[in-house]
């Protein structure tokens, strides 16, 4: 792995202040990265001391008398997560609710496809994973918004920069950019964006009209 | 037997763990209704800070507290202490009960990591230690750098958010955070060697 995400982004995502897409893009390369993982635990610890040196509010009087009778209230139940998979970590898998080889994919052309994961579009985000052909272009294309890619398995080259698993892309606004799967087998990428994509290629006013 | 003392604002981070552990191993209240006594009004501060309504505030207060008390057996201090623990219980609730989003989490086992990924043992840094030296850094920022990372940690703000709300160049903010971050992995990193 070279790739990693952002210090910000990191500290956005222990701050509890990223939008749900791209939090869960950094859970899926936490669990794939200990360095990462590590540097979040101590953004958290930044949490944890902000926290404790904020002035205390004032707690309604009965608050504590009526939380101590609902201790023993059960918790509510787990929701069960599908079984390791050598391609979705864990977060992911929460998601999709199965493993790789249960995906349905949707046909976007070109060895294209993706699938789009269950979250609520709000922000205008899109959630998706992507799975490209070995060898084969994405499209040229750029965004009207951020867009942030982590790679599950094979890899491409995008410029003079090659990503493999759990390296991680990030392309602002003026990027355009074509990345091309490596050539020893399929690429399956997460990919959160932010507004719509644009495709610049000779397909890409096509390609547009149907990812809109 | 550990006599309980009487209810205090605020207590030592060791002794905080402690109290946590009881609660996981004998559901022990007393030792529950200390830790609400420390943290559920920092926790409503905080929700208060992000924007939250008193109503709204204290009752995420109260699910942040109930889910402390239910977790308490997952908790390691060897993997954060009780204050950072409780941040990330509080932020979870704030997230799932306030935005209505779900947060995803990595797994804590290291079954998924990619084997190159590992820091060396010798730099991995016990919990306690982290807590107390991101404390220090935390005081040793100058007061620009401080600020912005109060208003990641308690605006919901992305720096792009952050330059429009002060009026600063985003490209200032993100230096000033760059600054703020190096300083505090310097600190944290120079005193692991």
């Amino acid at each position: 792995m070279i790739h990693h995400p952002s210090a910000d982004v990191l500290m956005a995502y222990a701050a509890g202040s990223l939008p749900e897409p791209h939090a869960l893009l950094i859970a899926t390369h936490l669990s794939l990265c200990a360095d990462c993982r590590d540097a979040a635990k101590e953004m958290e610890a930044v949490g944890g001391a902000l926290l404790d040196r904020l002035a205390p509010a004032e707690i309604a009087p009965d608050a504590l008398d009526r939380l101590l009778k609902r201790l023993d209230e059960p918790a509510p139940p787990k929701a069960p997560l599908p079984p390791a998979d050598p391609v979705l970590p864990a977060p992911l898998r929460a998601y999709v609710g199965r493993g790789i080889d249960g995906i349905t994919w949707t046909k976007l052309g070109g060895g294209v496809e993706e699938f789009r994961l269950p979250i609520p579009t709000t922000g205008g985000y899109a959630t998706r994973l992507i799975r490209i052909d070995a060898g084969r272009k994405i499209p040229s294309h750029s965004h009207d918004g951020d867009e942030l890619t982590l790679v599950l398995a094979g890899g491409f080259i995008d410029g003079d920069d090659h990503y493999g698993r759990g390296d991680v892309a990030g392309a602002d606004p003026s990027v355009n950019h074509h990345p091309v799967a490596d050539a020893d087998g399929e690429c399956i990428c997460l990919i959160v964006t932010e507004g719509k994509l644009r495709f610049s290629g000779p397909l890409g006013p096509l390609l547009t009209y149907f990812r809109g | 037997m550990q006599r309980v003392e009487p209810r205090q604002a605020t207590q030592g981070a060791r002794e905080l763990d402690e109290l946590v552990l009881r609660v996981g191993r004998t559901r022990d209240r007393e030792a529950f209704v200390r830790l609400y006594g420390h943290f559920a009004p920092r926790v409503k501060a905080y929700l208060l800070r992000l924007g939250a309504d008193d109503a709204t505030a204290e009752e995420a207060t109260q699910e942040t507290m109930l889910s402390l008390w239910r977790r308490a057996d997952s908790f390691d201090p060897s993997q954060a202490g009780a204050g950072t623990w409780v941040f990330t219980i509080a932020r979870n609730r704030r997230i799932d009960l306030i935005r209505r989003e779900r947060r995803p989490e990595p797994d804590d086992g290291a079954a998924e990591l990619i084997a190159d990924s590992a820091a060396p043992a010798d730099q991995v840094i016990a919990a306690a230690e982290r807590d107390r030296q991101v404390r220090a850094a935390l005081e040793t920022l100058p007061k620009e750098q401080a600020d912005l990372i109060q208003m990641a940690y308690y605006q919901d703000l992305t720096q792009t958010d952050i330059a429009a709300r002060t009026g600063l160049p985003l490209g200032t903010v993100k230096s000033r955070f760059r600054l703020a971050f190096s300083r505090l992995k310097r600190v944290l990193e120079g005193d692991r060697a």
